[in-house]
């Protein structure tokens, strides 16, 4: 779905671009990377001055770039866009060294380029981290659970389910599980 | 402006107050090559306009490039969570104000970003996918509003 909006989005110069914090990938996951991560997906879908990343990649000589470096290349490689969409998942799963770091480049972009709407999602316990570098004064929601939600999840498990009779999870059944 | 702690107090993006070691460059051609050569029509598409519109030369340099820029590849959990996803879970996070006002927000001085914390399976991840960017989109693109409501439920599946 993502990539087909991306695709859609593309000809309006709107770069959707998403970054997923997960603890097995813990140690590569620094802030050099993840801003990294970003542009590559900028390459891939197209948006932005793109030739500045080659520019960029042409002077470095192959080394790979500081964080300082990586920011300012994002920030010029996006700013020819109309706006920019950044969303990180689950960024309690960023090392802390990593994530305050992460935290502060993400501050710089939304400073230097007033295009960038950042959505994050994470667990409770980084509220104040994100705070302090990030999220003061950011709209906030806290997720729980929605029965609407549980009654989908519920219902679709149901369906799936013809590993023992399948004549045993009658409609019948399925009412008294989910009414 | 806030500055980072440890670091010597620079906040522009000119200065460069820490010093970082070696990219920890992990087997990132294969994962190019997954990326390219999959099969999948959302990655094919992806690699076709990657070609059309990064005019760097050979597709040899631009994966070189890519390499370079960082050895993790974004795409590979998104196309799962995209799998298992259900149409409506999490839509609910589109009716509230909160989102409402942090997407159609004008006012360049208020911070533009959204926070959606919780519990370690309240579905935060799957929120994210319930239309969170289908919804920001609309609001700044009338062909992609009609996009979707003609194509309506988008899967990544096929």
């Amino acid at each position: 779905m993502i990539d087909t909006l991306s695709e859609q989005a593309r000809s309006q110069n709107i770069a959707v671009l998403f970054l997923y914090c997960d603890y097995e990938l813990r140690k590569d996951q620094s802030a050099v990377n993840m801003i990294g991560t970003l542009l590559k997906q900028v390459v891939l879908r197209g948006v932005g001055t793109v030739g500045e990343i080659k520019d960029s990649f042409d002077r470095s000589g192959g080394q790979p770039l500081r964080l300082q470096e990586m920011l300012g290349l994002f920030v010029k490689t996006i700013n020819s866009c109309k706006r920019v969409y950044i969303c990180v998942d689950a960024m309690d799963e960023l090392l802390p060294p990593h994530r305050s770091e992460f935290s502060w480049s993400m501050r710089q972009i939304i400073l230097e380029a007033p295009n960038t709407r950042l959505f994050l999602t994470g667990r409770p316990y980084i509220r104040v981290e994100l705070d302090k570098h990030l999220t003061n004064g950011a709209y906030t929601i806290h997720i729980v659970p929605d029965q609407g939600d549980i009654r989908r999840y519920l219902s679709r498990k149901m369906d799936e389910d013809d590993d023992q009779d399948p004549d045993l999870m009658t409609e019948n059944l399925k009412d008294d599980i989910v009414p | 402006m806030n500055t980072f702690p440890g670091g010597n107090g620079g906040s522009s993006l000119n200065s460069d107050p820490f010093q970082y070691g070696q990219l920890h460059t992990r087997a990132d051609n294969n994962t190019i090559n997954n990326v390219h050569g999959s099969s999948n029509t959302n990655f094919a598409n992806v690699s076709n306009y990657h070609n059309n519109t990064f005019n760097v030369g050979t597709s040899q340099e631009s994966s070189k490039i890519q390499a370079w820029l960082s050895p993790l590849e974004p795409h590979l959990r998104h196309q799962d969570v995209g799998n298992k996803r259900l149409d409506g879970v999490g839509d609910w996070v589109l009716q509230r104000d909160e989102f409402e006002s942090w997407r159609k927000g004008q006012d360049s001085s208020v911070n533009p970003t959204l926070l959606c914390y919780g519990d370690q399976g309240a579905g935060k991840t799957y929120i994210r996918y319930g239309g969170i960017f289908r919804a920001a989109i609309d609001d700044t693109n009338k062909e992609i509003n009609q996009f979707i409501s003609d194509r309506h439920p988008i899967r990544a599946s096929s």
